[in-house]
């Protein structure tokens, strides 16, 4: 496609929590500062910069990636803020990619950020001016209410049990333990999350990750600028990305066909065939524990309604076939929203690195994915790493 | 006055919303640093970063060379008018009783600024003029820029 090839070099990251000290800005800094010290570089070094933060009203800010530049170092710097809601994350990245892929620069460093708890009393009401305003929001749903009519389809499209879902966030949840910047990592059973308080059937307080603040960066550059700066850069290979409707009403609950357009873009482009067979560590998002199941499935990793099976008998685990979200994912390490997405990006780029220490997964993994999801349940977003 | 005109004289249905949340921003690490400064000694710091570069209102890294900002250095209560306004109306577009003076003070050495009311006269007011914060009593401040009232010719 006369693109060029795009590698990542560094990555930061701080701790997620729900409540941070640190304004946004100062949370993209010290994720931002991070990233460069990792790969020996300066600002100076960088040529341009993206930012991705999902909606302003979470912060409570308007022209959030304006208030955040500074943050980010991008004071008079080509910079530019992107959005995909919920998929931002590893849109960023790929943003980046486009950067420095079109020949624009040799490098670009990524940040995103999320301070979601100067939102009162709850982040729930920014989500509910996303809905239609004359059709849906006068029945003011929040976004649980959403969630719990997809996880019902899904469940009962396969005749999964509530314990079946649960699964994924004992799993998580346990995986985030070795994570530094996790905020909810604990060892639960299936039977903590199922006898969790129910907030609308089937979703339980403990089946959802948290509200979070945090902030992530990584570093991207161009083949020659990449083999100069270290002897293990991680490469993106693929890239996708797929809109579905914002009327969900409209759309198959059961199965996120935009996510596997997402991915199939991504896997086209990176080569490769068999998706399942091929990807041997990935990192699906997972802001309810379904959604991972779900998305796995979206993702061609495993046949559709197979995912909770393959879960139960530990496939998905760290030392399984596939280890699925070995980071300890939303539900473990703490979900500001477009941090959490560079959050996976980041676990993969140390996973094939050999660098994610007591998370790392065995086999010298090769090839690895990264994926969010968001806006109003509408949105697939997918990297895919080679080193 | 400016006068709304629908185009045409049509039945327009409409449904009323608002987006129901309020905010608690967080005074950040710096700023935590500028405000308790304010607030329990009366005065302005600045954060200085090791290239040299002083912030105003303290800010947590630097523009110029992207280091931390670990010291903070005091600058005390004066500064420069840099620039001035009369303003009439509110954001509501509401006009004031008396119009508000508006100023934007820099400090010596230091990047950055404060935009504050100014109690100045209007036959004295000029830019370039040298500038005092004057702040609540002690008591009545609670860490915000709201502790400082105005500022006025010193």
């Amino acid at each position: 496609m006369g693109m060029r090839k795009v590698a990542i070099v560094g990555a930061g990251i701080t701790k997620f929590v729900r409540r941070a000290q640190e304004t946004g800005p100062e949370l993209a800094y010290q994720a931002s500062k991070m990233a460069l010290d990792s790969c020996g570089l300066k600002l100076k070094d960088i040529e341009m910069i993206t930012l991705g933060t999902a909606p302003d009203a979470f912060d409570g800010v308007h022209m959030k990636g304006e208030y955040l530049l500074g943050g980010a170092g991008g004071n008079k710097k080509p910079y530019i803020r992107n959005f995909v809601g919920g998929g931002t994350g590893v849109f960023a990245p790929i943003h980046g990619w486009m950067h420095v892929a079109s020949g624009m620069c040799d490098l670009c460093m990524v940040v995103c950020e999320e301070k979601m708890s100067s939102c009162h009393p709850h982040p729930q009401g920014a989500f509910l001016t996303i809905f239609d305003h004359t059709t849906e929001q006068p029945i003011k749903p929040t976004l649980i209410w959403i969630f719990a009519l997809e996880m019902k389809r899904y469940m009962e499209t396969y005749g999964l049990k509530p314990e079946d879902v649960a699964r994924v966030a004992v799993k998580n949840k346990k995986n985030a333990l070795d994570h530094p910047s996790a905020q909810v990592a604990e060892e639960l059973t299936v039977e903590d999350i199922v006898n969790s308080e129910v907030l609308a059937d089937p979703v339980h307080r403990l089946d959802i990750s948290p509200a979070s603040d945090g902030a992530a960066a990584v570093i991207l550059a161009s083949e020659h600028v990449a083999k100069r700066l270290t002897d293990k850069p991680v490469w993106i290979e693929g890239v996708g990305w797929n809109l579905d409707t914002a009327y969900w009403a409209t759309k198959d609950l059961y199965y996120p066909r935009y996510v596997e357009k997402a991915a199939r873009m991504a896997y086209d482009m990176a080569g490769i065939k068999e998706p399942h067979k091929e990807i041997q560590v990935a990192e699906p998002y997972d802001p309810f524990d379904y959604k991972e199941l779900h998305h796995m499935e979206g993702l061609l990793l495993c046949e559709r309604g197979e995912a909770a099976r393959l879960t139960a008998e530990g496939y998905t685990a760290r030392d399984g076939n596939l280890p699925i979200c070995p980071s300890g994912g939303a539900l473990g390490v703490g979900n500001p929203i477009a941090a959490t997405g560079l959050m996976k990006v980041i676990e993969i780029f140390l996973q094939l690195r050999g660098e994610a220490g007591k998370r790392q997964v065995p086999g010298n993994p090769r090839v690895g994915l990264a994926q969010a999801w968001g806006d109003l349940m509408q949105v697939g977003t997918v990297i895919v790493l080679k080193r | 006055m400016y006068k709304e005109k629908l185009e045409k004289n049509i039945e327009c249905g409409s449904f009323p919303g608002q987006i129901p949340v309020n905010y608690v921003y967080t005074l950040g690490i710096a700023g935590d640093e500028f405000f308790r400064t304010i607030r329990d000694k009366g005065y302005f710091i600045a954060s200085k970063c090791s290239c040299g570069k002083k912030y105003i209102p303290a800010q947590m890294y630097c523009d110029e060379c992207f280091g931390e900002c670990k010291e903070y250095v005091k600058v005390g209560t004066e500064g420069e008018l840099y620039s001035y306004t009369e303003c009439y109306y509110d954001y509501r577009g509401n006009k004031y009783d008396e119009p508000h003076l508006l100023g934007l003070v820099k400090f010596r050495d230091c990047e950055g600024g404060i935009i504050h009311r100014l109690k100045i006269n209007k036959d004295e007011i000029r830019i370039g003029m040298k500038v005092e914060a004057v702040f609540k009593p002690q008591k009545q401040r609670t860490g915000s820029v709201e502790d400082i009232l105005y500022f006025k010719k010193k």
